[in-house]
């Protein structure tokens, strides 16, 4: 029988993994239709402009469904987790509240930008409230991963039977993982959108033969996949630092999405493997590697962690040594194939060809893969802990028998609403050809502004 | 007698009632598209469409200042209320979806856009209704078991104060709607409605919550009975009829109202000055609150500035953008 606790457990990491889909999208979306805009303004090119209005009806789409199941989230986090939010209030509360005036930022901004974009005289004050919206809309992300941050180190407080006391907020909201936690969560979230609109991009350049369509697609690929590119370097970058911070800050963590038995010199990185009565089988090792790449040293005599340092009751589950491999495997696979089409843009070679194009389409669903094992290797690579050290998932939880049948409408709700989310967001981009809309662009006050007369 | 508020929950007070003042426009624009489809299409959705969400922001902005002011009652609301809570966020999120959806229909559907609003409309509602519930047994206490942290419903509907308060707020803000939408409906009409639901509703809360002196009402009371006696003569009603002062009258009013309970809660069994959160983190989201205020009074101008300005230089050009 599932117990409450497990059942929150399940309800908050299903929301959460449907809240991802639609926020990835919602973020790379807005630095894309930021940066098509500006091309498109400063080359005068009607076919940016246009990439621009059509993705920001995607945006608007995304932003209404992702805020609102921002908002599920966030209400969640007090209904479910009660115990959690008390705590959260008494310390650590204000990146929640720092969020909120993001929030404000990229709404109004979004509003403004969205539905009055033909009223601006100057188009570069329009433009510049695409640049609010994605501010705004990183500004949001990073917040809400300070929390997490705070969840994995906890800073600014001293526990007194159970209690906080002698509260530093301001300590609490620079946690101790803040900084690099927030850097690889921005650049693999907007990593992870564009991926998965470049995938869209590629199906319509198949599916679309016209010239203009073409070409629009063309030039929308190519965009997507340098902001995806330059993301998912800085993600690789960050990703490495964030894997060398847990020695130090959360080492049970690192031990266990390592699957390191025991504290070692000069360790090997094991690659798959399940334990199997107390015993990894099933692993391929890369000697000395994962000491080189903990330290960055080849002969380093520090020894990295090992899961018997710590008392068994506390490891977390270890499928996350899983977790963590298919994110870094999907992620290097990713990255090659992003450094191949940056190769063919650089050489300015066609990005159109089928092993591009099929390349992008699966591109988009295993970076989705990557990005939700990312996040279960964080989670569940903390459990027991809900704040590590500090209160357990079990001390949080609502145990109230009457969160199971409402949870499990919201489960079958988001069942339905995420596929109609992309769905209605498809269908609304193809609401018109794209002949049509260039022309709209080329006989826009703007566009007819260049033309001498 | 007047008593010296708590920064804090001042704060606190005032947000909830920025956050009431713009949604009961929403909850004013459901009534019109319920009533008054074909001429919400004209006076309602121009306003409507950029504001709803906004709505959804203000909502996250109370929460999240109730959840840094008072934490140790959250776990009250999140066992008593957690039913209702979940079945609003399904009713939240589906609301988003029906009006974004009528917002973008394409061509050729099968759904029409007035089903869409319909939906939405309906579901404004059965929020509203909701939020008036929860806000309602939090004054009178009444259904809300503190000691087993339930929530029974029928317990509070039996209490007539309770039921009273939201029907009466209910016919306020529909006679309210006719109003703020500029509707063409008979002219004694719509003071009629907002006077009967202003005593429907006046009267209940008075014996809600137990409040200090039913004195603390004439605010509310005054601003109230002000808004349809503009309206009346046409010299004053453009007064009304702009949109931010009759926001802000709304708001002014909520918060007295919500002040006259002041401090306590829950037919005066809970001191919410009990529950207050620890002092640094107090300082701290006072400080954020004032600058992050400042910040969304500069959006809020900035909205103004372009929504109303080129609004006026070219309103063909905003429905083109949006559909």
């Amino acid at each position: 029988m599932v117990s409450v606790i497990n059942f929150d457990r399940f309800l908050m990491g299903y929301t959460l993994g449907a809240h991802i889909l639609i926020v990835t999208l919602s973020i790379s979306l807005s630095v894309i239709v930021s940066a098509a805009e500006f091309i498109g303004l400063r080359r005068r090119d009607a076919y940016f402009e246009t990439l621009s209005r059509r993705l920001a009806k995607a945006l608007v789409i995304f932003f209404a469904v992702g805020t609102a199941s921002g908002t599920v989230l966030a209400v969640e986090l007090f209904a479910l987790w009660p115990s959690f939010m008390v705590f959260i209030g008494k310390v650590d509360i204000l990146p929640f509240y720092y969020e909120v005036f993001a929030f404000f930022l990229e709404t109004i901004s979004l509003v403004l930008y969205v539905y009055y974009w033909d009223a601006f005289r100057n188009r570069y004050k329009h433009w510049a409230l695409s640049l609010f919206v994605a501010i705004g809309t990183v500004m949001s992300a990073v917040f809400i991963t300070m929390i997490n941050a705070f969840m994995n180190t906890p800073a600014g407080f001293t526990l007194v039977n159970g209690q906080p006391e002698n509260v530093n907020p301001l300590a609490a909201v620079m946690a101790p993982s803040g900084f690099v936690e927030v850097s690889h969560v921005v650049t693999t979230t907007l990593a992870a959108g564009s991926f998965l609109l470049l995938s869209y991009l590629a199906f319509s350049y198949i599916k679309n033969h016209t010239q203009d369509s073409r070409i629009f697609y063309k030039k929308a690929m190519m965009l997507t996949s340098v902001v995806g590119f330059i993301a998912l370097l800085l993600a690789g970058i960050t990703g490495d630092s964030n894997a060398r911070m847990l020695i130090s800050l959360q080492p049970l963590k690192y031990a266990a999405i390592e699957l390191n038995l025991h504290p070692a010199v000069n360790a090997p990185e094991m690659i798959g493997g399940i334990m199997i009565n107390g015993h990894p089988e099933y692993y391929i090792t890369v000697p000395g590697l994962q000491s080189i790449l903990a330290f960055l040293t080849l002969n380093s005599k520090t020894a990295v962690p090992g899961l018997s340092q710590f008392p068994s009751s506390l490891w977390p589950p270890l499928f996350v040594h899983l977790t963590f491999d298919v994110m870094v495997g999907g992620g290097t696979l990713v990255g090659l194939f992003a450094l191949y089409l940056m190769y063919l843009i650089v050489r300015r070679k066609d990005i159109t060809g089928r092993l591009s194009l099929y390349g992008m389409l699966v591109a988009g669903v295993l970076i989705e893969v990557v990005y939700d094992s990312g996040w279960v290797t964080d989670e569940v690579g903390r459990q027991p802990w809900i704040i590590y050290n500090v209160m357990t998932v079990s001390q949080a939880a609502n145990t109230s028998p009457s969160v199971i049948p409402l949870g499990i409408a919201i489960i079958i709700f988001y069942l339905v609403l995420v596929p109609f989310t992309f769905y209605f967001a498809a269908r609304v981009l193809r609401q018109e050809r794209i002949d049509e809309e260039l022309e709209k662009s080329r006989g826009s006050k703007w566009y007819r502004s260049f033309i001498p007369k | 007698m007047v008593q010296i508020i708590h920064p804090e929950v001042g704060l606190n007070l005032a947000i909830f009632a920025m956050l009431f003042a713009i949604l009961s426009t929403e909850l004013m624009a459901a009534s019109a598209i319920l009533f008054k489809y074909s001429e919400s299409e004209r006076r309602v959705f121009r306003y409507l469409v950029p504001i709803w969400e906004v709505t959804g922001t203000f909502f996250v902005f109370y929460v999240v200042n109730l959840e840094a002011l008072i934490p140790s009652a959250l776990p009250l609301i999140a066992y008593s209320f957690i039913s209702y809570i979940l079945l609003f966020l399904i009713l939240y999120v589906l609301r988003n979806a029906s009006i974004i959806s009528a917002e973008y229909l394409w061509k050729n559907r099968r759904i029409n856009r007035k089903f869409l609003y319909s939906m939405y409309a309906v579901i404004t509602f059965v929020l509203g209704a909701m939020i008036l519930i929860i806000y309602t047994a939090f004054i009178s206490g009444k259904g809300i078991d503190y000691s087993r942290m339930t929530f029974n419903l029928f317990a509070f509907a039996a209490f007539l104060p309770d039921d009273g308060f939201i029907i009466g707020s209910a016919i306020l803000l529909f006679g309210l709607a006719s109003i703020f939408y500029g509707l063409e409906v008979n002219r004694y009409l719509p003071p009629l409605v907002v006077i009967t639901g202003m005593i429907v509703a006046g009267v209940s809360f008075i014996y809600l919550g137990n409040m200090a002196s039913p004195y603390d009402l004439a605010v509310p009371v005054i601003l109230t009975v002000l808004v349809p006696l503009l309206w009346l003569f046409r010299r004053t009603r453009a007064i009304v009829q702009n949109k931010i002062i009759f926001q802000g009258l709304i708001a002014v009013s909520v918060f007295f109202l919500a002040y006259s309970q002041y401090p306590y809660l829950m037919g005066k069994s809970l001191n919410i000055l009990n529950l207050l959160n620890n002092n640094a983190m107090q300082t701290q989201v006072f400080y954020t609150t004032v600058i992050g205020g400042a910040i969304l009074l500069l959006l809020t101008l900035m909205y103004f500035d372009v929504a109303f300005k080129k609004e006026e230089l070219n309103p063909a050009q905003k429905s083109e953008s949006a559909h």
